[in-house]
């Protein structure tokens, strides 16, 4: 072997050493950033399926007032149509323009938190994988989710959240993490505006499905139309003590006691309203901590995600209590 | 916080818990007539402010729903104290018109 030939082995091996090194140091850095960024995509999915459920609960909410109205109109003209006038509060044109407005309102948001959670997933993949071709097009949905977010009139949502629709259309073509992180940032920023002028309005739907549903029941209290009874159940339960057949087999004809039924079911409206308030006031504290973690992820300071993790539990245990409250009213 | 939004909506929800006992308490139909009519109107008023913008520190917007807000207030008293009527209607007729203008403001 002559002098020169080893020469050039060494060069060579010094050069795939140090390329096998600065390689292994970017595999380590890379290592680390992609730990919090699957962190934040979880975490990202989770809000995602939240919000997805929240606005599908307004939406039913929506639908239910709706039907519960039409009913609730019809036993307030029975009760007042003695007179032969059959006058009642019906919904007209206009009405019914609204209420179909605000269910497009709310499933166009359904759509964009549904394309928001798939985005997530496919950038969980990307940070893990390298899943260049899903994100691209979980991207892309989530841009046309967004584009087609149908605002309410005064918060112009088009203006809030289209900015990023056009980040979200390069989404596929920008092939750095970070960068791709940056993008979620912005929609998270704006999908925290968004809520935050919304929030109020949320709690309000929810509230006045509550309150109908709460007129109607009183108005069947009121017109013996219903039996009461099992708004006490826990009493013969607690006691061990059975009820008598005939006290429970008609409803309450006392005054006294349909005002004391008519009582729980107005504690138990107060119960649903405090419970959809809180609802809504955690999942907007859950975006706006899950934004800022984003933010501390692209200043490479260390994310804590447990808050954000609390705090979309405890928007999932209020609507549960809220289906709970309201399968014992039924 | 969407204080507008708020008032308008504990005026609604006031009148929709308590339509039927104030229908049953009317004396003759045209009483009833504009009782549902201003509890429809409250109604609207309501869906429309789910779409509306207020400047909440605005001093008209602030003077109405103050307004709006007082005028609850008198509605649940002369309610729970069980004034006639009239009186009460005459309360709610204030308080939905004000609840227009605001909802006008916001639109």
């Amino acid at each position: 072997m002559n002098k020169t030939l080893v020469a050039k082995f060494r060069n060579t091996f010094k050069t795939q050493v140090s390329l096998i090194l600065v390689l292994a140091l970017v595999a380590a850095q890379s290592a680390c950033d992609r730990t919090p960024a699957i962190e934040l995509a979880n975490l990202g999915m989770v809000t995602g399926q939240a919000l997805t459920e929240y606005y599908e609960s307004l939406v039913n909410d929506t639908n239910d007032t709706w039907d519960m109205e039409l009913f609730w109109v019809a036993l307030i003209k029975k009760q007042n149509s003695a007179s032969g006038r059959g006058i009642d509060p019906n919904f007209d044109d206009e009405d019914i323009k609204l209420l179909k407005g605000r269910i497009d309102q709310l499933n166009s948001r359904v759509k964009m938190a549904k394309q928001m959670r798939t985005m997530y997933t496919e950038l969980k993949d990307y940070a893990s994988y390298d899943a260049g071709a899903s994100v691209e097009i979980a991207a892309k949905n989530l841009s046309s989710a967004l584009t087609g977010l149908i605002p309410v009139p005064g918060v112009n949502a088009a203006g809030i959240i289209g900015a990023i629709a056009g980040d979200l259309e390069r989404f596929s073509q920008i092939k750095d993490l970070k960068e791709k992180i940056k993008i979620s940032k912005k929609l998270m920023d704006s999908l925290n505006e968004l809520f935050e002028k919304e929030e109020s309005a949320y709690a309000l739907i929810a509230q006045e499905n509550n309150v109908t549903a709460t007129a109607i029941a009183q108005s069947l209290i009121e017109n013996e139309m219903v039996l009461p009874w099992g708004l006490l159940d826990k009493i013969p339960t607690t006691f061990g003590v059975k009820w008598v057949s005939k006290t429970i087999t008609d409803p309450p004809k006392d005054d006294d006691l349909k005002k004391g039924f008519i009582a729980i079911i107005k504690r138990r409206n107060d119960h649903l309203n405090d419970a959809a308030k809180s609802a809504a006031e955690n999942l907007g504290e859950a975006i706006k901590d899950l934004a800022a973690a984003h933010a501390k992820y692209l200043e490479k300071k260390p994310i804590d995600l447990s808050n954000v993790a609390s705090l979309l539990g405890r928007a999932k245990f209020y609507l549960g209590e809220i289906q709970k409250l309201k399968q014992a009213s039924e | 916080m969407a204080k507008s939004l708020e008032a308008l909506g504990e005026q609604y929800f006031f009148l929709k818990l308590n339509l039927e006992e104030m229908l049953s308490k009317c004396e003759s139909d045209s009483e009833r007539e504009e009782l549902n009519i201003r509890f429809a109107a409250s109604r609207r008023s309501f869906n429309k402010a789910l779409n509306a913008v207020f400047i909440e520190n605005s001093a008209a917007v602030k003077e109405l729903r103050e307004g709006l807000e007082a005028n609850t207030k008198e509605i649940k008293e002369a309610f729970e104290r069980r004034k006639k009527i009239a009186k009460i209607l005459e309360l709610i007729t204030t308080g939905v018109d004000i609840g227009k203008s605001l909802v006008k403001l916001g639109e």
